[in-house]
C-alpha cells in the first residue's frame, strides 16, 4: 500500500486547489455575453458617438447561425453585434495581428465603414503593433466598402491603405477585422435584427408577455 | 542564518535575474515599458511569496517521490487565482500582462526557491526569501525596462522624455534589445558587486549550491567540463 501513498497525496492536493479554484471563479466570475463592457462600450461611442446607454447588445442567437453557416469560416470572428437606438451597427472582430487576440469594433453603415475602433490592443508589441490603435490610422479605412487590402506604398487604388511603419503584420489584422465586418454586415443585413427594427424583440415579447398576464 | 539575511540576499547577492540567471523568458518578454515589469514583478512575487509558504507548511506532507507535480499543482493555483482577482478588478493590468500571467506558473525562480529553499526552511524564512526574490527579480525587470523604455521609446513609465524630433531607437523595444541590455545590466552588477569570474568552476562558487546537493559532486562537474 505504501506505494500508492505518494500518488493519493498528490491527488488530495490537487484535489483541493481545484476546489480553492472553482470558489475563486464563482465569486469572480461576470458574465459579459449579453451586456456592454466598460472598454466596448468606448470603442463603440468613438465610432457613432452618444453614451453607453444608446447602444444595446443583438443577442448571439439572432446572427450567429447565419455567420456560422456562411463558407468564410472567418466570420465566426465576429463576437458581438451591437446596435445604436438610431439603427447603427458595429462589429466587434477579435482577430491575429502579429498575436491572437487584436480587439477591435468596425462601425458599418450604408455598406461602408464608417468608423475604426479598438476594444484592446491583446499582445500586439508595445509601441509597435499598438500603433496600429491609433486613431490616424484607424480613419485611413473609413469608406471602404468592398475590401481592405493594406499595401506599403502610398495608396493607389480604391480600398487600399498604407500600413504602419514596422507594424505590418498588425496593420493586416486591422484590414482583416474590417473585410470580416463587411462580410458580415452583408450576410446579416436583410435579417430583422440589423435592418428597420429599432426595439430588440425581446424588448417586445416582453411586453406583450406582460400584458397577456 | 538571521532574518534578515534571508530577505536582503535576494536583492543583490543572489539576485535571482542577475546572479542566478533565472526567469529569462519574463525578464526579455515583457521588459518592454516600466509599467509591465513592475506588474509582473508584483504578480511573481505575491506568488513566490504565497507559494513559498504554502510549501514550506506542507513540506513534511509532500512525499519527495512527487515533490515537483504538487509544487506545480500549488503554484499553477496561486498563479491561477491572481488571475482571476487581477480580471476581475484590474483589468488593465490583466490585459498588460497577458500570456506572461499564467505563464509565472513555470517560471523557473518560483520552482527553484520552492525546490531549494522552502522545502528545506521554516514558514518564517521561506516568506522572508519569497519576498526577497521576488523584490529582487522586480528590481532586475525595473533596471532592464527603464533602459529599454527610455532609449527605445523615449519615456519612463509612460511619461514622455524625448522631443519629438528625436527618433527613438526601436531596436531597444525588440528581442534583440533586450538581450543586449540585459547583458550590459547584468556585467554592471558583476562590476558593483566586484564580482570575477571563480578561477575553477566548482560547487563553491555557485549561488544555486543549495539546491544540487546531491545531484553531483565537485568532482563531477570537473569532470564534465
Amino acid at each position: 500500500m505504501t506505494g500508492f501513498k505518494p500518488a493519493l497525496i498528490l491527488a488530495a492536493i490537487t484535489a483541493i486547489v481545484s476546489a480553492l479554484i472553482i470558489i475563486t471563479y464563482d465569486l469572480t466570475y461576470k458574465d459579459t455575453s449579453g451586456v456592454l463592457t466598460d472598454k466596448q462600450a468606448a470603442a463603440v461611442t468613438a465610432i457613432y458617438g452618444g453614451t453607453a446607454d444608446d447602444y444595446t447588445v443583438v443577442p448571439a442567437e439572432k446572427w450567429r447561425p447565419v455567420l456560422e453557416t456562411a463558407e468564410d469560416s472567418e466570420l465566426s470572428r465576429v463576437v458581438k453585434v451591437i446596435k445604436k437606438n438610431d439603427g447603427s451597427i458595429a462589429f466587434e472582430v477579435v482577430v491575429k495581428g502579429y498575436k491572437e487576440g487584436y480587439d477591435l469594433m468596425v462601425g458599418i453603415k450604408d455598406g461602408a465603414v464608417y468608423g475604426v475602433s479598438v476594444v484592446s490592443v491583446g499582445e500586439e508589441t508595445p509601441k509597435l503593433g499598438t500603433k496600429t490603435a491609433d486613431p490616424s490610422f484607424l480613419d485611413r479605412f473609413k469608406g471602404i466598402s468592398d475590401k481592405a487590402v493594406i499595401v506599403k506604398r502610398e495608396p493607389s487604388a480604391e480600398g487600399e491603405v498604407q500600413a504602419v511603419a514596422s507594424a505590418t503584420r498588425s496593420s493586416n489584422g486591422v484590414a482583416k477585422a474590417v473585410n470580416i465586418a463587411l462580410g458580415a454586415y452583408d450576410r446579416l443585413k436583410d435579417i430583422a435584427v440589423i435592418s428597420a427594427d429599432l426595439i430588440p424583440e425581446e424588448d417586445t415579447a416582453l411586453a406583450t408577455g406582460g400584458g397577456t398576464q | 542564518m538571521s532574518y534578515m539575511k534571508e530577505f536582503t540576499k535576494g536583492l543583490v547577492k543572489e539576485n535571482p535575474t542577475l546572479v542566478s540567471l533565472l526567469g529569462m523568458c519574463p525578464t526579455l518578454a515583457i521588459t518592454i515599458t516600466v509599467q509591465n515589469a513592475l506588474g509582473m514583478g508584483a504578480a511573481a512575487t505575491f506568488v513566490l511569496l504565497c507559494s513559498n509558504i504554502a510549501i514550506s507548511l506542507l513540506k513534511k506532507i509532500i512525499p519527495s517521490q512527487v515533490r515537483l507535480p504538487a509544487y506545480i499543482v500549488i503554484i499553477a493555483g496561486f498563479v491561477t487565482f491572481v488571475g482571476m482577482i487581477l480580471q476581475a478588478f484590474l483589468p488593465d493590468i490583466y490585459d498588460a500582462l497577458g500570456i506572461y500571467l499564467p505563464l509565472i506558473t513555470v517560471n523557473c525562480i518560483i520552482l527553484g526557491r520552492a525546490e531549494m529553499f522552502a522545502s528545506k526552511n521554516g514558514v518564517g524564512a521561506s516568506a522572508l526569501d519569497g519576498l526577497g526574490m521576488g523584490l529582487g527579480f522586480t528590481l532586475a525587470m525595473l533596471a532592464v525596462s527603464s533602459v529599454r523604455e527610455i532609449i527605445g521609446n523615449g519615456s519612463w513609465f509612460g511619461i514622455k522624455l524625448a522631443p519629438d524630433f528625436i527618433q527613438p531607437m526601436t531596436i531597444f523595444i525588440m528581442p534583440a534589445g533586450g538581450f543586449f541590455v540585459l547583458g550590459c545590466v547584468i556585467a554592471l552588477v558583476n562590476r558593483i558587486s566586484d564580482r570575477n569570474a571563480p578561477v575553477r568552476t566548482g560547487c563553491a562558487a555557485c549561488p544555486n549550491k543549495d539546491g544540487c546537493a546531491g545531484c553531483g559532486t565537485d568532482s563531477d562537474v570537473k569532470e564534465a567540463k
